[in-house]
């Protein structure tokens, strides 16, 4: 499953109002449109006052949230 | 943003924002990428810009009307293909260089986001350039291009950017801003994710980097001197100074503006330059000329004349020339606001003058260089390598072009070595951080993995070491000419001489000098060179206790290396290793040091220390460095058999806390503990019996080994804070040595024992095992324990012990100095103690508190006894 798929099943499960967990371990490498979408999802759980997180991040990935703001997102 | 520039609108800021955001995402992407991946990247985008190099220029000159369309070309393929050949296989990400020797280790940290200003005068090359070297080094650029050349370059960056992007580079790599203005500018110096401005282009923009707050490469104009100096290649200088000048119309702010030319060949350079197509300038057109192209409030080139053709520039002042005018030359008779082309000119137009020496030369290439030149380019033709040294000293440039084109030798890697670029670093002369052609290791941040290194250990004595009874009979082997016996009148009283004297063989004159036996003053040690000298001498024999052999160590110094100064020599050093001060080695006498000591403790025998007094400034002056252990060493207990029961508790006592402090140091090694540990148990065995029965042979010869064994460990591990204390101590209340280091030991060895309050900076210090250290002695002598507390402080109950039989006094208050009279002193005490540097290789770093606390110890006595369950033992 590529990353953007997993971002969009996410987005899927926004509405259920429950906690929504993506498990990163598999994800080596993000390119520039994932955290487009990361963003996204992060803002539109925002709104909905719906909890993402991510669970399972690589050193190298956890660095490249970090530079683009978006470690808040991981658990 | 400055107050001076209104901020953008809302929408253009939100234009603005978006260009940084993408370029942020995309530089935190960019992190993951190997080194093969960003190769692989720059390889296709230089093709890709290889492929548009004259499609660029043909844009450039368009759009700008400034420079040759050839010419550009040209630069843009120097900006791919050179610039590619320089950075191909430069190591940018990860692990970049290595020093396993030193243990460093230089790793690759991409900056982030840049905003880079780009110029006028070489739009797309400068671009192309800086893309090549962001992708090499994973970093994401905001294009911010002249205003006036906007459109060119944001062609060379969609070129960059799909040929990069198609190769797997992150989206948002690139972007660049549409009709730049200076208000986008400010606003994005100051934005909070742009990490680096690179501002290529005029003063004003490296001025508006640096202002940025921002980490800031700015590099700016110059006005580069060049000295035709008479042993030139005159027809390849002509050549090449018509081709730099010429060459895109002369926009390269490397390229020739004042060429100073020696009177001797001065008339037929001008006659070369014009066989080639060169117009001399009149007088009259000179002026006007300079009237017209030069600004006359600000002194700088008008922009209308910039990259113009020659023709052009000529048509302005109504002069006509051929169609194929190459260049202006316009004789100037100086430098300076009269001079108006003394300035830079972008353009083709080149001031010469005459110079009637290679003083004047230099001067006037001097002020060319300091009339806004500073830290750029300056060229020199010339055969003379004297004289190239000369103006390379002379000119503050961060590139000095011999025998080349200055526009073309600066961009580097066409006709020389330098580093090839399009951003040329003016140092602090032109407001710069830099002064190198930038390069992709401007682009990086370069972090250092330091590996621990400890100093490398060792453990140097004397070459020959001869002991037991009678080892004296050994001096028959050494053949001498002249041989000077230094001793003490003592000695000399009690024959000791005439028994060393007995050994040497007949055929050598032996001459005898007798000093005081105390610490020697310089005044005694001069008069022992001066009859070394008188003599002829090969052979120093010091017969006696440390202050003759210490003598002895500093007369063969000065009489082996008279130019040797000992206040020079004294200076203090934190690692010997490292020291500021170096012994001197070339030798103009040579005489051999054999040492016989007469007392068990110092082991001045074979120690590479010395100590002196200097009376005359008050003070004492200690020379530390191996080349003053002497020579032979010889340990004959037949000179010790009449030592007073004082002397040896004395020197017992210096020699067993030399081993204990040698076993605890920082620098203590398996050499020196071996050393350390058997001088230690041969003390505890032996010095009361040799102290109680003076004439057991036995004891006294062990406790002779014992002293040398000992000064072998701390000649390589040093000593502690015993001997700064007992130093300071002794000194101010005259108390000898031995029995001042034995009111502080016991104290000491409960300090070391105990939990710093501060580790001394050692990078041999692996743990801290001083409580250990004394815990094995303890186990070495017998003296039982359970727990590393048991056993320190039955190490300190034996070592009290060990004082009590030698009736040391126990308190320094049993020595009849008054608690008022120690109160007063303890200050300097204190001050003086810091100051020793005994204390640096002590295991644990005294604070000057700790060691007032010491002294009052010592001076209560015997209280680590009371104190006994109190050591709070390191574990």
């Amino acid at each position: 499953m590529t990353t953007s798929a997993m971002v969009e099943e996410a987005f899927g499960k926004l509405d259920t109002g429950a906690e929504v967990v993506i498990d990163f371990s598999p994800v080596r490498r993000l390119a520039s449109g994932d955290l487009r979408e990361l963003r996204k999802l992060a803002n539109a759980a925002e709104e909905k006052s719906v909890k993402v997180g991510l669970c399972g991040v690589d050193v190298s990935v956890y660095r490249v949230l970090k530079l683009a703001k978006l470690d808040g997102l991981v658990l | 943003m400055p107050q001076n520039i209104a901020p953008p609108s809302e929408t253009r800021m939100a234009y603005l924002e978006s260009l940084v955001s993408q370029a942020s995402a995309a530089a935190a992407v960019f992190t993951q990428y190997t080194q093969e991946d960003v190769d692989r990247i720059v390889k296709q985008m230089v093709l890709a810009g290889l492929a548009q190099a004259q499609h660029l220029a043909r844009l450039a000159v368009d759009e700008t009307r400034l420079g040759v369309m050839e010419d550009k070309t040209i630069k843009n393929m120097v900006a791919t293909e050179f610039v590619y050949n320089y950075v191909k296989d430069k190591r940018t990400v990860g692990i970049i260089r290595e020093f396993p020797e030193s243990g460093l280790v230089e790793m690759a940290e991409p900056i982030g986001v840049i905003f880079s200003l780009t110029p006028i005068t070489n739009p797309t090359s400068t671009v192309l350039f800086k893309c090549i070297m962001a992708i090499k080094t994973r970093n994401a650029v905001v294009f911010s291009p002249h205003p006036n050349a906007w459109r060119c370059c944001a062609e060379a960056v969609r070129i960059m950017y799909e040929a990069a992007v198609k190769h797997g580079a992150p989206e948002g790599v690139f972007t660049c801003v549409e009709e730049p203005t200076l208000s986008d500018n400010a606003w994005l110096m100051h934005h909070k994710d742009v990490r680096l401005v690179d501002a290529t282009g005029g003063r004003g923009a490296s001025r508006a980097a640096y202002s940025s707050g921002k980490p800031a490469l700015g590099v700016g104009s110059g006005n580069t001197p060049v000295y035709l100096e008479k042993t030139a290649d005159l027809d390849m200088a002509v050549v090449d100074i018509i081709t730099s000048k010429t060459f895109d119309n002369g926009t390269i702010c490397a390229s020739e503006q004042t060429v100073v030319i020696d009177d001797e060949i001065y008339d037929v350079a001008l006659r070369k330059f014009a066989e080639l197509g060169v117009h001399i300038c009149s007088a009259a057109e000179t002026e006007i000329l300079g009237r017209t192209v030069i600004d006359p409030v600000k002194g700088q080139m008008q922009p209308m004349a910039v990259g113009q053709k020659v023709t052009d520039i000529a048509r302005m002042i109504g002069l006509r020339v051929p169609p194929h005018t190459r260049l202006l030359i316009a004789p100037i008779g100086g430098v300076g606001r009269e001079y108006p082309l003394s300035v830079e000119k972008l353009f083709p137009v080149l001031a010469v003058c005459r110079a009637h020496s290679v003083d004047e030369a230099l001067r006037l290439c001097i002020d060319v260089n300091h009339a806004g030149g500073l830290g750029h380019t300056a060229v020199i033709f010339s055969r003379n390598d004297e004289i190239v040294k000369r103006f390379g000293e002379a000119m503050n440039a961060g590139r000095i072009i011999v025998n080349s084109p200055g526009a073309i030798g600066a961009l580097g890697g066409v006709y020389n070595d330098l580093v090839p670029t399009f951003s040329f670093g003016c140092g602090t002369g032109g407001g710069n951080s830099t002064m190198d052609n930038v390069n992709v290791y401007h682009y990086l941040n370069i972090k250092r993995v330091a590996r621990r290194t400890p100093a490398h250990m060792w453990f140097r004595v004397p070459n020959q070491i001869y002991f037991d009874m009678n080892a004296v009979e050994v001096l028959r082997g050494f053949p001498s000419s002249s041989t000077l016996i230094v001793t003490n009148p003592a000695l000399e009283q009690m024959g000791h001489v005439n028994i060393v004297r007995r050994s040497i063989p007949p055929q050598t004159t032996v001459h005898v000098l007798a000093i005081p036996d105390a610490e020697p003053e310089i005044k005694v040690v001069m008069h022992g060179v001066e009859t070394l000298k008188a003599y002829a001498v090969d052979q120093i024999v010091a017969l006696g206790g440390g202050s003759v052999i210490d003598a002895a160590k500093i007369m063969k110094l000065k009489y082996e290396f008279p130019q040797a100064d000992l206040d020079e020599l004294a200076a203090p050093f934190l690692d010997i290793r490292k020291r500021v001060v170096e012994f001197p080695t070339e030798k103009t006498n040579h005489a051999r040091l054999i040492a016989i000591s007469t007392t068990s403790g110092t082991g001045s025998e074979v120690t590479p220390f010395a100590v002196f007094t200097d009376k005359v400034r008050g003070r004492k002056v200690t020379l530390a460095d191996y080349s003053l252990s002497p020579d032979v060493a010889i340990v004959d207990p037949q000179f010790v058999m009449s030592m007073p029961k004082g002397l040896t508790a004395d020197t017992g006592i210096d020699c067993l806390t030399h081993a204990l402090e040698a076993a605890v140091s920082v620098y203590a090694s398996p050499y020196t503990d071996s050393n350390a540990m058997q001088a230690i148990r041969l003390v505890f065995k032996y010095l009361p019996i040799a102290y109680e029965n003076p004439r057991d042979e036995e004891a006294r010869s062990m406790m002779h080994n014992a002293a040398c064994i000992a000064a072998l460990a701390f000649s390589n591990a040093s000593v502690g804070v015993n001997h700064a204390l007992a130093h300071a101590f002794g000194a101010r209340f005259g108390v000898a040595h031995g029995r001042a280091n034995a009111l502080m030991l016991p104290h000491v060895i409960a300090y070391n024992a105990a939990v710093p309050t501060k580790f001394r900076p050692s990078p041999n210090q692996r743990a801290y095992t001083a409580h250990k250290k004394y815990a094995m002695i303890s186990d070495l002598l017998g003296l039982g324990g359970k727990t590393v507390e048991e056993k320190v402080r039955n190490l300190v109950a034996a070592t009290e012990r060990l004082l009590d039989q030698l009736q040391a006094p126990r308190s320094i208050a049993d020595l009849g100095i008054s608690r008022e009279e120690f109160e007063r002193a303890m200050p300097e005490l204190a001050k003086i103690a810091f100051d020793d540097p005994s204390w640096q290789s002590n295991p644990r770093m005294p604070m000057v508190d700790e060691l007032i606390e010491l002294f009052w110890s010592a001076y209560e006595g015997r209280g680590v006894a009371r104190k006994e369950a109190e050591i709070e033992v390191c574990v």
